[in-house]
């Protein structure tokens, strides 16, 4: 009995490890691979947008020791301001979005109809992203194409942005509303579960003062519940920043194009990895694995650290409720 | 006020059953009676707030002013018959604010009215010596009872014709009690108060009219201080008993 009981005990202490060890392998690993790639651009990673795989003919070039295909260059400029811009895009358009459907959840539905709404919203998440993507291939691009993007340049062109050519109905504006819809559920469940952390005194309190409904919702989302606000918000930007295949199907997938306006294809960090990798496999000198390891690394940093700081205030909003006086 | 008929029932139960009270103009008006017996149900109705409660159903008539409470918007009525809660329920916010809160819903007031407006009614609440000297501080840094009379200021800067205290003492400490209970008396000069308590002495102590709550009904009730010991009531001796013994 004492040794099983030894056994175990140690036992759960190494799987308690387990997911500590593989988040620090990946990140190990990454950086590891990542090596070659930082050697050979140095700073320029971080200064150009060309991602270019080179050219196969020409003998390879030797640089701080690694070795690189001709000519080739990568840079994640590009990919970053995919990535920032699609997500700030997105948080634009899910913040109001998630304040009126948390406030109308919270506060205007009956407490059954409360129940069905939250366990629906907690469903989006786990629609896979491929669905979310091919949606928005089918039906998305072709509204925004035909009648959204068209209408935002007749009667928006003054607005830095919004004017400039339409070539499809893929890119920023079609990534953006595709996360917005993805990270809203995310958003208005953090917001829903902090709502329910506040004591009733403070509701009565603010309703018996005269406040309507909607009051007590704006005051709960930019005052008592403030930290919950800013925490969901950061874990949803966390789940834009990373999202690879929705993004992928609906950006453009452009390479090398800076984008002009909020109808301009792009790319993302996380749907560049996912779609230049299988033609980094045939570069000969490993440099495009490389510098797609990098790509991922930064990437990698970004959204853990969003994430981390997202479930730190989050949580601290929910004790606030308990601590208060 | 007069209330007439007023009961509440949550499914089967009846919390309510056929109040009638009438709330006299700068008195303090009591409702005692032992816990769970209805009483903070009874003020809930007086502001509406006991609707919000999908589950209870309100009948009967309330009048204020001899307007039915229907008639004025629920958010009219709420800033006409003011709330003080059994806990002190501070917003997270400076005294200031929590005290400006309700005057700034209303929308926009100019900054030296809303001082004004808040340093009178901390006067009126008998705090504002004890915080002038700094506004801005945390409301949670004050202690129970002054966090209590901050709620009564931030219920008074709107005006109210009307304020209502649940059990506001039940929490705190008897010094803390006995400025409470000082200030109603002088708060009625004013307003009409409207007071819940379990506590027979402070009904004694500052009652002008007392109902005895029990099990949704109205048992017995008169006017004066004493009226709890004059009282022939068998419902009310038992309840007395109950508690001196």
């Amino acid at each position: 009995m004492d040794t099983k009981n030894k056994i175990f005990n140690s036992l759960t202490m190494v799987m308690s490890f387990v997911p500590l060890f593989i988040l620090v392998s990946i990140f190990v690993f990454v950086l590891y691979y990542s090596f070659p790639a930082i050697q050979y651009m140095g700073i320029r990673f971080f200064t150009t947008y060309l991602w270019y795989p080179g050219i196969e003919s020409r003998p390879p070039v030797h640089v701080n020791g690694v070795t690189a295909p001709y000519a080739s260059s990568y840079g994640l400029i590009l990919f970053l301001t995919g990535t920032l811009v699609s997500s700030a895009l997105a948080i634009i358009i899910a913040l109001p979005l998630s304040f009126f459907s948390s406030i109308a959840v919270e506060l205007y539905l009956p407490s059954r109809m409360k129940k069905v709404l939250i366990s629906i919203i907690e469903l989006f998440a786990g629609i896979p992203s491929v669905v979310y993507g091919l949606w928005g291939i089918i039906v998305l691009e072709p509204v925004l194409f035909y009648y959204i993007e068209p209408w935002m340049k007749d009667n928006l062109s003054s607005v830095p942005g919004f004017a400039g050519e339409i070539y499809s109905g893929a890119g920023i504006l079609a990534s953006a509303i595709i996360l917005a819809i993805m990270i809203t559920p995310i958003i208005v469940s953090v917001m829903v579960n902090s709502f329910d952390t506040v004591p009733v005194e403070i509701k009565q309190g603010i309703i018996s003062l005269g406040a309507t409904k909607w009051e007590l919702g704006k005051y709960l989302i930019t005052g008592y519940s403030r930290m919950s606000t800013y925490g969901g918000t950061l874990l949803g930007l966390g789940r834009a920043l990373g999202e690879t295949m929705a993004v992928l199907m609906v950006s453009g997938a452009v390479v090398n194009v800076l984008p002009s306006s909020f109808y301009s294809a792009i790319n993302t960090m996380a749907a560049a990895v996912a779609s230049l990798l299988d033609s980094a496999f045939f570069d000969s000198t490993g440099m495009s694995i490389a510098a797609l390891s990098e790509l991922s690394l930064v990437l990698m940093i970004i959204s853990l650290t969003v994430n981390v700081l997202g479930r730190r205030i989050a949580g601290r909003g929910a004790l606030r409720g308990v601590e208060l006086d | 006020m007069e209330i007439s008929k007023l009961s509440v029932r949550a499914g089967q139960k009846t919390i309510l059953d056929n109040v009638d009270i009438n709330i006299y103009r700068n008195r303090v008006n009591t409702i005692v009676g032992p816990s769970g017996g209805g009483k903070s149900t009874f003020l809930k109705c007086l502001n509406r707030l006991a609707e919000l409660d999908r589950n209870y159903r309100v009948t009967g008539e309330i009048f204020l002013e001899g307007k039915n409470v229907r008639e004025y918007g629920e958010i009219e009525l709420r800033r006409r018959v003011g709330m003080v809660f059994q806990r002190p329920n501070p917003f997270p916010m400076s005294v200031y604010d929590n005290v400006a809160f309700g005057l700034r819903l209303q929308g926009n007031v100019k900054k030296d009215e809303m001082d004004m407006m808040v340093s009178s009614s901390l006067q009126e609440a008998g705090l504002f010596d004890e915080v002038s000297d700094n506004l801005k501080r945390p409301a949670s840094t004050l202690s129970g009872g002054q966090q209590q009379r901050l709620c009564i200021a931030r219920a008074l800067i709107l005006r109210p014709a009307v304020l209502m205290l649940d059990e506001p003492t039940s929490s705190l400490d008897p010094v803390a009690k006995g400025k409470i209970e000082e200030l109603m008396l002088e708060l009625k000069e004013r307003y009409t108060v409207v007071l819940v308590t379990h506590d027979i002495g402070q009904a004694r102590k500052v009652s002008d009219y007392t109902s005895l709550l029990f099990n949704g009904k109205i048992v017995a009730s008169g006017e004066g201080k004493d009226f709890l010991e004059r009282t022939s009531d068998d419902t009310m001796k038992a309840f007395l008993g109950d508690l001196t013994a």
